[in-house]
């Protein structure tokens, strides 16, 4: 399987970037705040959130910003904003195909 | 004191999903993994119940983060049990989760691929690599020798005969783990999460090739120690042999030059004896004795035909003729020239004699056959 940079996002790793928008978050917040924002929709189990947390910051998506005790937060990047956009403007357009073709039921 | 047990470890890491349903049953029945070494795996006592088992690679991250992590996942309700060593620095944390409301440890799928990804083409890559040692190891041999597999075989130790054994399981091994691999990377490549598949399954052929190993290994050791006391002298009593003095009678053993070189008298796994000679005359002719007792007429019949190929090879030209003569089960003779060969097999007996100047065989053949009559009874 050839490496490729990443181009389309999973929900899981959508929600973790929008978690990361705002404000700088440690693990479990992350988790707290996609069952919030998704009312309990989009669940990221333990597994997942660390897998997708090591593969984005290798893709520098995001950073590790701070250490106290065991917990550690991350901030989103540059690059991470910019994946993020392009992925809700990608959505968006989704949206407004679906909207336009409904519409013309 | 907490009760605990033992079994067989996982040995192939490439199907997580057979190994969490075999954990997840062993849980049911109130065992938890606890440890896991090299070959086995102990599991301590657990209240019986439902338990959920994941298995995840093991990522590079400092003992801080793992801490961090392996907190994370307790909050979240999975509690880590212990790692599963895999080969090339691929290992594999075990993880119970006995609430059915916590969310599942992986939710998404190409996430999950992800973390299988590496470790799946380092299993891959170790699986090609160590076939391919297999295969030197067991190929170079017969290479630098210029010899056939069967006469490779032939003159193999019990030891080494054991060593090609276990050589075989491990390849066979390999082969079965780069089979289920591509079809799981093909899978992953789809972008779909291989199925768990059946655990018992894997779980007997686990148990059937620990064994193997174990059986060929105690072999080794006590195959070793067992030659090392019965001796290994040859059984040559009553193998046929021709002198070079009987073929030509003019001559007298100082004519004939024995050309050590060409000297073989030994036993081995497969043989009771494997005897050669060739004496050279003065006129620079030859005859060449080989006579091989071996343990199985099946291994007889192979040695017979590739005798008569290997002079079939050498002379395209021979001329063959069957010998008829009730004390062989099969026999004939081969003349190219002034090349002429003759060859027989009795049950496990196989015995060639081969000169390169023109004489009459059929003595030879005749005292051959008094001879190898006389084993068959």
């Amino acid at each position: 399987m050839a490496k490729e940079p990443l181009k389309v996002l999973t929900e899981s790793m959508f929600y973790v970037l929008l978690s990361l928008l705002r404000q700088e978050r440690c693990g479990t917040e992350i988790v707290r705040f996609v069952d919030n924002a998704t009312a309990g929709r989009v669940p990221l189990g333990p597994g997942t959130l660390y897998t997708i947390l090591a593969k984005f910051q290798e893709e520098e998506l995001i950073r590790e910003t701070a250490v106290e005790g065991r917990k550690r937060t991350y901030a989103i990047t540059d690059r991470g904003r910019a994946l993020f956009r392009q992925e809700l403007s990608r959505l968006k357009l989704c949206v407004a195909d679906g909207d336009r073709e409904e519409d013309g039921l | 004191m907490t009760k605990r047990k033992k079994a067989l470890r996982p040995l192939e890491l490439w199907n997580p999903g057979a190994i969490e349903k075999w954990l997840e049953d062993e849980a049911a029945r109130g065992w938890q993994m606890a440890d896991c070494g090299r070959v086995l795996a102990t599991f301590r006592a657990v209240e019986p119940g439902t338990y959920r088992v994941r298995l995840q690679p093991q990522r590079p991250e400092t003992p801080e983060a793992r801490r961090e992590r392996g907190e994370a996942y307790r909050e979240m309700g999975w509690d880590w049990a212990t790692v599963i060593e895999g080969d090339e620095n691929s290992d594999f944390e075990v993880y119970y989760c006995s609430d059915p409301s916590a969310p599942e440890l992986d939710t998404d799928p190409v996430a999950w691929i992800w973390a299988w990804e590496k470790p799946l083409r380092r299993s891959w890559l170790a699986g090609w690599l160590c076939l391919a040692l297999i295969l030197g190891v067991l190929m170079l041999p017969m290479v630098i020798s210029g010899k056939s597999l069967l006469e490779r075989l032939l003159n193999l130790k019990l030891y080494w005969l054991f060593w090609l054994l276990f050589l075989i399981f491990l390849a066979v091994v390999m082969v079965r783990r780069l089979w289920h691999l591509r079809r799981v990377r093909r899978q992953m490549a789809a972008g779909v999460l291989p199925p768990a598949g059946n655990w018992r399954r894997d779980r007997r052929w686990q148990q059937v090739i620990t064994l193997l190993f174990l059986l060929t290994w105690l072999l080794m050791l006590f195959g070793n120690a067992a030659s090392a006391f019965r001796g290994s002298e040859p059984d040559t009593v009553g193998l046929p042999y021709t002198a070079p003095t009987s073929l030509v009678e003019e001559t007298d053993k100082t004519y004939w030059e024995f050309e050590t070189e060409n000297y073989a008298w030994r036993r081995t796994a497969l043989a009771f004896a494997r005897t050669g000679s060739q004496f050279r005359g003065e006129q620079g002719e030859h005859v060449r004795n080989t006579a091989d007792r071996l343990r199985f007429e099946l291994l007889a019949k192979a040695l017979y035909r590739e005798r008569a190929a290997d002079f079939r090879k050498g002379h395209p030209d021979a001329v063959e003729a069957a010998v008829e003569h009730d004390a062989f089960d099969e026999a004939i003779l081969l003349i190219s020239g002034d090349e002429q060969m003759f060859l027989a097999r009795k049950g496990t007996i196989v015995y060639a004699l081969w000169v390169d100047f023109p004489v009459d065989l059929s003595g030879s053949v005749e005292a051959a056959a008094v001879r190898m009559e006389s084993m068959g009874q």
